[in-house]
């Protein structure tokens, strides 16, 4: 074993946290090499000062009254969860819930608006004189005649040659 | 797990909500001493250990009776003080200018033991403070809590030989300030 693997090693031995067989490899190093021997010296050392600061180190603890009311507060809080889920059956709850929202997206699709129903009397007929305004030499002059549709505003408009053959289109 | 823990688990999630304290009254004080450790104000700590057992209570169904107690519930901690310590994180230099004497002393000490009580707390702090996040758990964990190397990574959700590489570390960066600081403890040692 040579210093840089020693040295990698060195840490892990001052713990007691090597395997039986590196940690026999690094005490031949060690035996022969006094810089090694040194640096292990100084961390074992430095391990003790650190554990003994800890171990002199009072953290605190929680008084008597603290620590009832924190176990306390925990058994609330686990029986504040029994109470709001254990009480509602969750299976069926969330199944109805599905169900419900596939009712409702199944009607709003299956929902048309309904066609509109095109009668005759949906739409304004004008009378024959509106439509027909007399001409000039008293004849009937007919040009054209509109049909306005009372539900959709469609307007078709008929016109008429001389022969009185119409040509209509819509609005 | 030994049966006791095991009993009172079972009982627990039958439903004696009271068996809960029996079962982690024996990690009170360590857990909240690595919380004070970790977050080096004893407020803090005791928010942090009052997560600690209120997850642990919540969870225990999720607990696998067949593993150690102890290293499931310090694993609760460590993460409930990560999780707090990012939550602080904004509020660093703030925290930093308080002095870390609210870390709880028994009290009626008398105030020469309490100086006593700040120095160590102070000397250790300050040794901890070269390490990161992570060495210093894996060093609290192996060092100042004696778990082994396996527990101490079941603990912190990683493996042994990240365990040992981050203790590795750890320990240098330790003997390096103490030789700095307080070259009397390692005459002291000697």
């Amino acid at each position: 074993m040579n210093c840089k693997k020693a040295e990698r090693l060195i840490p892990l031995a001052a713990g007691n946290d090597l395997s039986g067989k590196k940690a026999a490899a690094l005490l031949i190093h060690l035996e022969r090499c006094p810089d090694c021997r040194k640096e292990a010296a100084e961390l074992e050392h430095a391990l003790r000062a650190a554990k003994a600061l800890a171990g002199g180190d009072r953290t605190g603890d929680w008084s008597e009254a603290e620590w009832l009311n924190l176990m306390r507060n925990v058994r609330a809080a686990g029986i504040q969860k029994k109470r709001v889920w254990a009480e509602i059956p969750l299976k069926p709850v969330v199944v109805g819930g599905l169900g419900l929202v596939l009712l409702v997206f199944g009607s709003l699709l299956l929902k048309k608006s309904p066609a509109p129903v095109v009668t005759r009397a949906a739409f304004e007929s004008p009378s024959i004189e509106q439509a027909a305004p007399k001409g000039i030499d008293g004849q009937p002059g007919v040009t054209s005649r509109t049909i306005v549709s009372k539900e959709t505003g469609l307007k078709i408009i008929w016109f008429y040659n001389k022969n009185f053959q119409g040509d209509g289109f819509g609005k | 797990m030994n049966d006791r823990e095991k009993t009172l688990v079972e009982r627990v999630l039958n439903g004696d909500l009271a068996a809960f304290e029996p079962l982690v009254t024996p990690y009170r004080k360590p857990l909240l001493g690595l919380a004070c450790r970790i977050t080096r104000n004893s407020e803090d700590a005791k928010e942090v250990a009052q997560e600690t057992f209120l997850r642990a209570f919540k969870y225990l169904k999720s607990f696998d009776i067949e593993k150690e107690f102890k290293s499931w519930i310090f694993q609760i901690l460590v993460r409930a003080a990560r999780n707090y310590r990012h939550k602080q994180s904004k509020y660093e230099v703030l925290a930093m200018s308080e002095p870390a004497k609210a870390m709880a002393i028994a009290p009626g000490q008398d105030p020469e033991r309490r100086h006593d009580g700040d120095e160590i707390r102070s000397r250790l702090s300050d040794c901890l403070d070269t390490l990161t996040p992570r060495e210093k758990e894996v060093f609290l964990l192996r060092d100042i809590e004696d778990m082994n190397i396996r527990e101490s990574a079941r603990v912190l959700g990683c493996s042994a030989v990240s365990v040992r590489v981050h203790l590795s570390a750890a320990r240098k960066k330790i003997r390096v300030r103490i030789k700095e600081r307080y070259p009397e403890l390692l005459e002291d040692g000697r």
